[in-house]
């Protein structure tokens, strides 16, 4: 069962959220139960708590009082990055891109502009998009690394240190650990494309084997293409 | 000797009188004179004067400080700690002003202390001398306005009643045993000396009280201060929240051209202060900490976002070294994050102080952009910011054992520091 976890606290546009909701509740074979608060609750924390199923929260971002939406959802987030955020707000801000990237939120959006058929597209994508939240972890004794896969870009031996750089979206990490050990942990999309590199495969737009570099989906060109693994990659 | 008696009485009146005078500036009362007071003047110096006849030595001084405790209550009314801390002290200056003038003037500089006791008229001028004296002492700003300045004190705490009366007991005893040994000079130093370093104890004990005191006060009103404030912020948190409200709404209804002008204003006006809203929350004596530490993070345009619900005095439910430690902590912590998050793209820490039960747990959130060694973090001198730092991580994991739970992870982009600790040990 998947559970949409509503927090508004204007009657009005709680009524406009519950009719875009209603349609969705049969529409799929996955059970949907939907959930209402009017501000942060005991019974709002429990439900945050309570990492048993599938929730996709609407959170309104001005709440009155001290606690907001991005509190509500820094809490959903201190344990679960699993489910979806969308955020209602009267106005988009700079704020947006900074939540956005850190609260990993699927969407804002704005009360007055079409919030109804907004919300409504929303849902469907959710519900209908293969879910990938699988995660790639390593833990030493100081620090627990936890990433999205779908976030790393490639994967390198840095030859002076002997150890493996876990290039993401936006840093680098430098872990202990051999190719052989670090495939174990990651799933099919990553592929040996050099023999010092692993790359997902989901995010490279372009390989030139000639030149011997492959484009990201990002823009990056990485010059770690070797012909010898063409077959694994086709 | 009926002389003597009735001269004798009249500089006891005279004595009485000046003390009145004196009492009368410490307070800086007026003076209203009524025929039951001059009365209740003239009775009190006769039970003194029977009182310095009949007595024995030790009670001598405890009934006549009684005595002119009852005359000062009779003619200004004040409440009785006030009437009884002015009594003491000007006795005790009294005593003191007593001893040097036995001394200096008859005993040490004329050598004639038997005369004088002997000398109706060398008596009666030392007593009046004696009292000018008095009166001139307490007349002196300085004096006055110390006197004055430890008043509150003393009507607070008992424990320093007691004090002053021991100090006027000990300083007559000294009297009665110097007016025997007249002729002894150690007596004479060491009781000057007994009373000056009693009286100077005392007054740096209340010295040191005043200025605990006095901070007390300031931090009541610092306090009262962040509890109006906070009420002014929810108020203007919750104004905020409509005139957005409204503005939308009316944007909703308007042009394009209306419409741009609308979001222009509201973005002019949209400043991150719900932080500041949310200071009265935080535990006392990390409030300092993080509003030194955020006011630098808004000065390196990092944004800032704090969630807490605290609402118990957690700072009174821990031990001196767990608290420190914990400053200690948020310190690093804090001046780490605002180090990785000014190079990040996003810019952003979110500081989250939640209370769960007894349980506190300290949660900071900041976004990064370094290459990260993973297996060097938190090791002595490894840093991704350069020269001189790479202590701070090594520094709160040695502290790790010392009653909090502190846990670092890397979830995507974001770096979160973990520190969780009980109210109950």
């Amino acid at each position: 069962m998947a559970k949409i976890v509503v927090v508004e606290d204007d009657d009005k546009d709680q009524e406009t959220i519950q009719k875009v909701i209603s349609p969705f509740l049969f529409k799929f074979d996955e059970p949907i139960k939907p959930i209402y608060y009017q501000r942060c609750n005991e019974n709002l924390l429990k439900e945050i708590e309570d990492l048993s199923e599938r929730k996709i929260y609407i959170l309104d971002i001005c709440l009155k009082g001290k606690i907001t939406g991005i509190s509500i959802a820094l809490k959903i987030r201190e344990n679960d990055w699993d489910s979806e955020i969308i955020f209602i707000t009267n106005h988009t801000s700079y704020e947006q891109k900074v939540y956005n990237s850190v609260l990993k939120v699927f969407k804002f959006i704005e009360k007055f502009d079409n919030m109804e058929k907004r919300l409504s597209e929303c849902l469907e994508m959710i519900f209908r998009k293969k879910v990938d939240n699988k995660i790639f972890a390593y833990k030493n004794s100081q620090i627990d690394l936890r990433v999205y896969m779908k976030d790393i870009l490639y994967i390198y031996r840095d030859t002076n240190e002997r150890k493996l750089v876990i290039k993401t979206t936006n840093n680098f990490f430098k872990v202990n650990m051999t190719f052989e050990e670090i495939m174990k942990k990651l799933d099919s999309r990553f592929k040996m494309i050099h023999r010092s590199c692993v790359a997902n495969l989901d995010r490279i737009n372009k390989y030139d084997w000639k030149a011997g570099k492959f484009v990201l989906d990002t823009g990056e060109e990485v010059p770690m293409l070797s012909k010898k693994y063409k077959e694994e990659v086709v | 000797m009926i002389l003597e008696l009735i001269v004798g009485y009249f500089s006891v009146v005279f004595a009485m009188f000046i003390h009145v005078l004196c009492f009368k500036r410490c307070v800086e009362r007026k003076l209203d004179i009524k025929w039951f007071k001059i009365l209740a003047t003239l009775l009190v110096s006769v039970l003194i004067m029977l009182n310095n006849v009949f007595n024995i030595d030790f009670f001598k001084s405890i009934i006549c400080f009684i005595l002119i405790f009852i005359l000062c209550k009779i003619w200004f009314n004040e409440a009785n700690v006030k009437t009884f801390y002015y009594s003491v002290v000007i006795s005790i200056i009294s005593m003191f002003l007593e001893f040097l003038l036995i001394n200096a003037l008859f005993a040490r500089t004329f050598n004639c202390l038997e005369a004088v006791n002997q000398s109706l008229t060398a008596k009666t001028t030392g007593t009046i001398i004696h009292n000018i004296l008095v009166y001139l002492v307490i007349n002196f700003e300085v004096v006055v306005r110390i006197i004055r300045k430890f008043e509150n004190i003393i009507e607070k705490y008992l424990k320093y009643d007691i004090l002053l009366l021991l100090i006027l007991i000990i300083s007559n005893l000294f009297l009665v045993q110097y007016g025997k040994n007249y002729e002894s000079y150690s007596i004479y130093i060491a009781s000057i000396l007994s009373i000056v370093i009693l009286s100077l104890l005392l007054y740096f004990l209340l010295k040191s009280n005043f200025a605990k005191e006095n901070l007390k006060l300031k931090n009541q009103y610092l306090l009262d201060s962040i509890k109006k404030y906070e009420i002014i912020a929810d108020d203007y948190s919750e104004l905020r929240h409509n005139l957005n409200a409204d503005f939308l709404a009316i944007r909703s209804l308007a042009n394009t051209e209306t419409q741009q002008i609308i979001d222009e204003t509201i973005k002019k006006y949209d400043k991150n202060y719900d932080w500041i809203a949310k200071i009265g929350t935080i535990p006392k004596g990390l409030q300092g900490v993080l509003c030194i530490k955020i006011h630098e993070f808004k000065k390196e345009n990092i944004y800032v976002e704090l969630n807490t619900n605290i609402k118990e005095d957690i700072v009174n439910q821990i031990s001196m070294k767990k608290y420190a430690n914990l400053c200690e902590i948020l310190e690093i912590t804090l001046n780490n994050a605002k180090e990785a998050a000014k190079n990040s793209a996003e810019k952003s820490i979110f500081i989250s102080i939640l209370q769960e039960k007894k349980v506190i747990k300290i949660k900071i959130m900041n976004t990064f952009k370094n290459v990260i060694d993973i297996e060097r973090l938190g090791k002595l001198h490894y840093t991704t910011k350069g020269n001189s730092h790479g202590i701070g991580l090594n520094y709160i994991s040695r502290i790790d054992k010392k009653g909090l739970k502190i846990k670092t992870e890397i979830i995507n982009n974001i770096f979160i520091i973990s520190v969780e600790f009980s109210l109950n040990h």
